[in-house]
């Protein structure tokens, strides 16, 4: 940590957020907040903001639209809604008293798939589709790049199913415990999840060779992988553990890199679109820059009031977007 | 960092009056918003913005105990509900007849981020004064949720005979020692007696059955000082309490002593019995006087999730007694007796 002045004062913006930031996204140039208060705020261009009132709740999850247009909300409204950046709103499916703890989607494949209690819901041209039912509740969603395959976690495992084969039984992955957040590598040879017990689960597919990464002294929220699979970047402790995934056996064997080591917890991790450089959040709202090639560090943001929930590249890789949960955003030049 | 936001636990048996009772916490004018957590909304009438479903989603940790299990959905809804942090002042967890309640307090415990954000205040259980004694004899759920307790409210207390009554809290005593018993008939309690307590602070476990002291008069620092019975008449047999067993096979021991306690002796027994008989140990509470220490020290635990800190001075005149309680199943009097005897400094 050299960063004398965070880049926040020099190539960037501060926004009063006013709620909870559940994360961030690109739009077109401008960034798209989503908010614990229900809302999605719009930072544009010229610096103006627009506040989009989405949900009546907390939005719990967000991912940007197959149409790479709208963003697409999951809130505690029971609402799956569409949210334009002229501030259109379009109510895909509400489950009245459910809330839909996760949303995931696809441009590939157009389509979009939501966790909501026990079931993951498909929907394709803008209707549902097909369910798929689980033991227990979703713990979390992830679709391939292709936007082929769906994992889910639930307690037990994964369940690995194509997502627009309505009546797919399913591939098992299964591993004794409790499965929350997942991720499947870029060219999904690999599903990684985070447990209840601070440590991460992975399987190598197709064989199902079984990983273990732990030493986590909390839980692992926020996974990035770089642009080619090669490294996939974890919050949850000291530093940003990053594995390598490069050999044939994964991270097996291996140390993982600890960039942007400090006495606070890394509460969110997210690669530049293209460089071997990585965003780090801290549970005290800091941010920095790690660049692997020359192991430096650019500090983006100082501490705040609340523990960073939310990093966002721009397309280009020139810009990031960050959000607390105090509701401190910024979006920073790099 | 903002404080933890306090959550109460609201448990009972199936018609006790839990719902009303909610109800009453939710619209009496006290300045507090709550956060509701029930099971099955939507079949009964709650008034509160902010109500969630709660799936009772129970697992085990990893860790191949049974004992150790956490309500899974619970972390869940916590986690959620603080993307909507400064909406709310506190939780309420209402909790089904059926529910165990172990599951839910050691969510409170077990999860590092549930608690880092909240903390347990206490866990109220309504019971009915009329069917409790049956539902006592044939529910291992009754019996868990009344040891697990730290406030009993005896609802319906109109409904009973004033001998049944005695009788019925007699028995509430024998498997909690610990909770404070309280009687109502319409739901209509005091809030401040059942919310704010901070029953699982350390620092706030203040006393645990005073009733071994011979000389003891009820007052107000008595843990039964809420009934309504005629002191003078109950005789003070407490002692004897702790031999009634449920059906359930849940039970009490309640164990003494005016010799100081050794922490080298202590400390690895009580580690080692809440590993080795964890899954029996529903909940346990003790003070301790520790030789040439000025300070009490207090434990308090639920199944093999102990904490233990030195808390206040002891006071002058107060009687240096080391006490320690043990709520569970199969518990045996004697091994315990003579366990902690060995811990004598
Ligand atoms: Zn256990
Ligand atoms: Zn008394």
């Amino acid at each position: 940590m050299r960063g004398v002045t965070a880049l926040v004062y020099e190539n960037g913006r501060r926004l009063a957020l006013g709620a909870s930031v559940t994360s961030a996204h690109w739009i077109g140039g401008e960034a798209l907040f989503a908010l614990g208060d229900g809302a999605v705020l719009v930072a544009g261009r010229e610096g103006e903001t627009r506040r989009i009132e989405a949900h009546d709740g907390a939005i719990l999850d967000a991912t940007i639209h197959p149409d790479s247009a709208r963003l697409v909300t999951a809130g505690d409204d029971g609402k799956l809604a569409i949210v334009d950046t002229a501030g259109g709103i379009e109510v895909l499916a509400d489950f009245r008293n459910k809330w839909i703890d996760h949303v995931v989607a696809n441009a590939a494949t157009k389509v979009i798939v939501a966790g909501v209690g026990k079931q993951a819901i498909v929907f394709r041209d803008g209707q549902e589709s097909h369910r798929f039912d689980y033991a227990s509740t979703v713990g979390g969603l992830a679709l391939d790049a292709k936007g082929r395959r769906l994992a889910a976690t639930h307690y037990g495992g994964v369940t690995m199913r194509l997502v627009l084969a309505a009546d797919d039984k399913g591939s098992a992955l299964n591993w004794a415990g409790s499965h929350l957040a997942v991720t499947l590598a870029p060219d999904a040879d690999y599903v990684i999840t985070a447990m209840q017990e601070n440590a991460l689960h992975g399987w190598r597919l197709p064989d199902k060779t079984d990983l273990r990464m732990d030493g986590y002294p909390s839980k692992t929220r926020s996974f990035s992988w770089d642009k080619r699979g090669r490294w996939l970047a974890t919050s949850g402790a000291n530093a940003a553990i990053v594995w390598p995934f490069q050999g044939k056996l994964g991270p097996q064997g291996k140390a993982p890199l600890q960039p942007g080591e400090r006495d606070v917890l890394v509460s969110a991790v997210a690669f530049h679109p293209s460089e071997e450089t990585l965003a780090i959040g801290y549970a005290d709202g800091a941010a920095v820059l790690a660049r692997f090639a020359d192991n430096s560090y650019v500090e983006l943001e100082e501490a705040g009031e609340g523990a960073v929930t939310a990093l966002a590249w721009s397309a280009d890789g020139k810009q990031i977007a960050l959000g607390d949960e105090a509701g401190r955003g910024a979006i920073i030049a790099v | 960092m903002t404080d933890p936001i306090p959550v109460t636990v609201l448990t009972g048996f199936l018609g006790a009056g839990k719902t009303t009772l909610l109800n009453r916490i939710l619209t009496e004018q006290h300045g507090k918003r709550y956060a509701v957590i029930v099971n099955e909304f939507g079949e009964i009438g709650i008034d509160n913005d902010l109500i969630v479903d709660a799936d009772e989603e129970v697992f085990e940790m990893n860790n191949g105990c049974v004992c150790c299990t956490v309500r899974g959905d619970l972390i869940r809804i916590i986690e959620g509900l603080m993307k909507r942090k400064g909406r709310f002042d506190a939780i309420l967890v209402e909790t089904t007849g059926l529910a165990k309640p172990a599951p839910v307090a050691q969510t409170f415990f077990v999860d590092a981020d549930v608690r880092a954000r909240t903390k347990l205040d206490a866990i109220v259980t309504v019971v009915d004064a009329k069917h409790a004694p049956q539902q006592l004899e044939t529910s291992e759920e009754a019996a868990e949720q009344v040891a697990f307790a730290d406030i009993i409210l005896l609802n319906k207390t109109d409904l009973a005979g004033k001998d049944e009554l005695t009788a019925l809290e007699r028995q509430l005593h024998a498997l909690n020692p610990t909770a404070r018993v309280k009687r109502m008939s319409r739901g209509d309690v005091p809030l401040d007696a059942i919310l704010g307590l901070g029953a699982f602070d350390l620092d706030r476990i203040v006393e645990i059955d005073p009733h071994f002291l011979p000389d003891h008069d009820c007052d107000e620092s008595c843990a039964h000082h809420d009934h309504e019975h005629d002191h003078h008449g109950h005789g003070h047999d407490h002692h004897h309490h702790d031999d009634h067993v449920s059906a359930s096979g849940i039970s009490s021991v309640s164990l003494s002593s005016d010799k100081p306690v050794d922490p080298q002796k202590l400390l690895p027994w009580l580690n080692e019995i809440t590993q080795e008989r964890g899954p029996d140990i529903l909940r346990l509470k003790g003070i301790f006087a520790f030789p040439d220490e000025p300070k009490r020290f207090v434990v308090q635990g639920v199944h093999m999730i102990v904490e233990g800190d030195t808390q206040r001075d002891w006071k002058d005149g107060e009687p240096r007694t080391s006490r320690l309680v043990f709520i569970g199943r199969n518990l045996n009097r004697a091994e315990l007796e003579s366990a902690f005897a060995a811990c004598a400094a």
